[in-house]
C-alpha cells in the first residue's frame, strides 16, 4: 500500500512534467510568457495563506515533514484535472473555457494519506473543498472597476488622437511627425511626461489635456489600476471542505468537515494583514465492537502578516499568529488543549516554487514549545 | 489594396477594455478609431500598399491582453500586455 500511494504521487508529477514538455512544443515562447504572466497576476491577489484554502491548478502537500506521522496530500481544482485530461492543451487557457469554468476553478478534490512512524502507510482517503465566498477572482466582473478605466482609456486615447492628428495636418515634415511617435513609444513604457516630444506636450497642453498635467492622466490610470488589484486582495475568501481517511492498521476512521474564512485588513498601505479563522469538527468511528464513536472539535483564529513580496508583487514571506482551541467528546486520549501557535511561511522560488510553513505551538498548560515543517508545492502549469 | 488583420484575445478576465487606432500621417490620412470589451478580430482591406500606417493602442485588463498584426506586412508583430497598457507600432502595407 505504501508503495502504490507513492507510487501515485510520483505519477501524478511525471503526468504534470509530461504534459507540461508535450504543451511546450505547441505553443510558442510568447504565450508560455503570456501564460506564466496571468498565473503571476492571479497570485498577487493570493497570499500563501490563501493558496491553503484552495490552489490554483494543483497542490501537493507534505505536513510534519520531519516528524513521525507524515500526512501527503494532493489536491487539484476540478479546472486542473479537466486541463490535465484535455486532448487539446490550448482547451483550457482562452479566456471563454477559463471564465466559463470559473465553478471548476472553486472546488477541489484531494487524495491523501497518513504515514506512521516507519513510513508505511496508515491510512488514505480522499475529500472535497469549495468556496462558499470568493471576492478575490479577479477574472470576474467589476463594473465600478470597469466603468472608471473605460474612462481613462478613452480620455487618454481620445486625447492622442486629436493632438497626434492636429499635428499631422500642421505640414511637418514625415521626419519630424516619425520623432514625436518615436517619443510616443517611449512614453508608453516610462509613463514619463517628459519623455514626450515637446511639440506634442505643447499640443496636448493647447487642448487642456489631463494627460500632461500634475503626474499625468497615464500615470493615474495606471496607479488606480494597482490600487484596484490591492482592494480586490483585501475581499473575502471562505471554503468549506470534508474528508474522510481511512485507516488500513487500526480500526478507526476519521470524517472531517472543515471551514476556513479569509480577510484582508488593510488595501491603502503595503502593510497587509489578513484575519484568518478555522474551524474544523472530526469524527473518529471505531469498527470494535461496543466502542463509541468520539469527535473533536478545533477552532483557531488569528493574523497573517506579509512580510515580503517579490517584483511581481506576490506574497513570498509571511508570519501569522494565532490562537487556538482543541476540545473532544467520548474520549480522553485528545485533552483539551488551548494553545498560541505562530507559522512563519517562506515561498522558495526553485522548483517551480514551492511554500515552506513552519508553526511553532505554545501549550500554556503543559508549559511545551513545540514545532513541524509542512511543505507545500503549488503546481501552476506555465500554459 | 493590401490586408493587414488585427487580432486582439483578452485572456482569463472579464474586466477588459481597448481603444484601437489606425491611423496615417498628413491631411487626408485613413483614420480609424474603435472600442472593444472582448476578444475581436478586425480585418483591414482597403489599405494603400506602400504606404506607413501607424497604430496605436490603449487599454486595460485584469487579465492578459495579446495583440497579433499579420498579413500584407514585412514582419507580422506579436505582443502581449497586462494591466493598464498603451502601446504604438508603425507598419508599411
Amino acid at each position: 500500500m505504501k508503495k502504490i500511494f507513492l507510487l501515485s504521487a510520483l505519477l501524478m508529477c511525471i503526468i504534470h512534467e509530461v504534459r507540461a514538455q508535450n504543451s511546450q512544443k505547441q505553443i510558442d515562447s510568447l504565450e508560455v510568457e503570456n501564460k506564466a504572466m496571468e498565473i503571476r497576476k492571479v497570485n498577487s491577489v493570493k497570499t500563501g495563506l490563501a493558496n491553503d484554502l484552495l490552489t490554483n491548478f494543483y497542490q501537493l502537500t507534505i505536513k510534519d515533514v520531519f516528524g513521525n506521522k507524515k500526512q501527503l496530500s494532493y489536491s487539484s481544482t476540478i479546472f486542473g484535472l479537466l486541463k490535465l485530461n484535455a486532448q487539446d492543451t490550448s482547451k483550457y487557457t482562452n479566456d471563454a473555457d477559463y471564465l466559463k469554468y470559473r465553478w471548476a476553478r472553486n472546488i477541489q478534490l484531494s487524495v491523501s494519506g497518513k504515514l506512521d512512524s516507519n513510513n508505511n502507510v496508515a491510512s488514505f482517503g480522499g475529500g472535497i473543498k469549495f468556496y462558499l465566498l470568493n471576492k478575490r477572482d479577479i477574472t470576474k466582473r467589476d463594473n465600478v472597476f470597469q466603468q472608471h478605466m473605460r474612462g481613462f482609456v478613452d480620455q487618454i486615447s481620445r486625447d492622442f488622437q486629436d493632438a497626434i492628428g492636429k499635428i499631422s495636418k500642421s505640414g511637418i515634415s514625415q521626419k519630424k511627425f516619425d520623432v514625436i511617435m518615436a517619443s510616443k513609444e517611449k512614453y508608453n513604457l516610462t509613463l514619463r511626461i517628459m519623455d514626450l516630444d515637446s511639440q506634442l506636450i505643447d499640443t496636448l497642453k493647447s487642448i487642456h489635456s489631463k494627460i500632461v498635467f500634475g503626474n499625468g492622466l497615464a500615470d493615474s490610470a495606471k496607479n488606480y489600476f494597482n490600487q484596484q488589484i490591492k482592494v480586490i486582495k483585501n475581499r473575502p475568501l471562505w471554503s468549506l471542505a470534508g474528508t474522510y481517511l481511512h485507516s488500513i492498521q487500526n480500526t478507526i476512521d476519521t470524517a472531517t468537515i472543515q471551514s476556513d474564512f479569509l480577510v484582508g485588513l488593510r488595501s491603502k498601505t503595503n502593510n497587509f494583514w489578513e484575519f484568518n479563522a478555522s474551524t474544523y469538527f472530526q469524527s473518529y468511528r471505531s469498527k470494535l465492537p461496543q466502542t463509541s464513536p468520539s469527535q473533536k472539535f478545533h477552532f483557531e483564529t488569528g493574523f497573517n502578516r506579509i512580510l515580503h513580496e517579490n517584483t511581481e508583487e506576490e506574497s513570498d514571506m509571511e508570519l501569522k499568529f494565532f490562537g487556538s482551541y482543541d476540545k473532544s467528546f467520548n474520549t480522553t486520549t485528545i485533552p483539551t488543549a488551548v494553545k498560541a501557535n505562530l507559522t512563519y511561511r517562506y515561498l522558495v522560488s526553485r522548483l517551480g516554487g514551492f511554500w515552506i510553513p513552519v508553526t511553532l505551538s505554545y501549550d500554556p498548560d503543559k508549559g511545551k514549545l513545540f514545532g513541524f515543517i509542512d511543505l507545500t508545492f503549488n503546481i501552476d502549469p506555465k500554459n | 489594396m493590401s490586408t493587414i488583420t488585427i487580432t486582439g484575445n483578452f485572456n482569463n478576465s472579464n474586466n477588459n477594455t481597448l481603444s484601437l487606432d489606425v491611423f496615417q500621417f498628413g491631411t487626408n490620412g485613413y483614420n480609424f478609431h474603435k472600442r472593444y470589451q472582448s476578444s475581436f478580430t478586425e480585418v483591414f482591406d482597403d489599405l494603400l500598399p506602400d504606404n506607413t500606417y501607424y497604430i496605436e493602442i490603449t487599454g486595460s485588463t485584469t487579465g492578459t491582453f495579446d495583440i497579433k498584426i499579420d498579413g500584407d506586412i514585412q514582419n507580422s508583430i506579436s505582443k502581449s500586455y497586462s494591466s493598464f497598457f498603451m502601446a504604438d507600432f508603425t507598419i508599411k502595407s
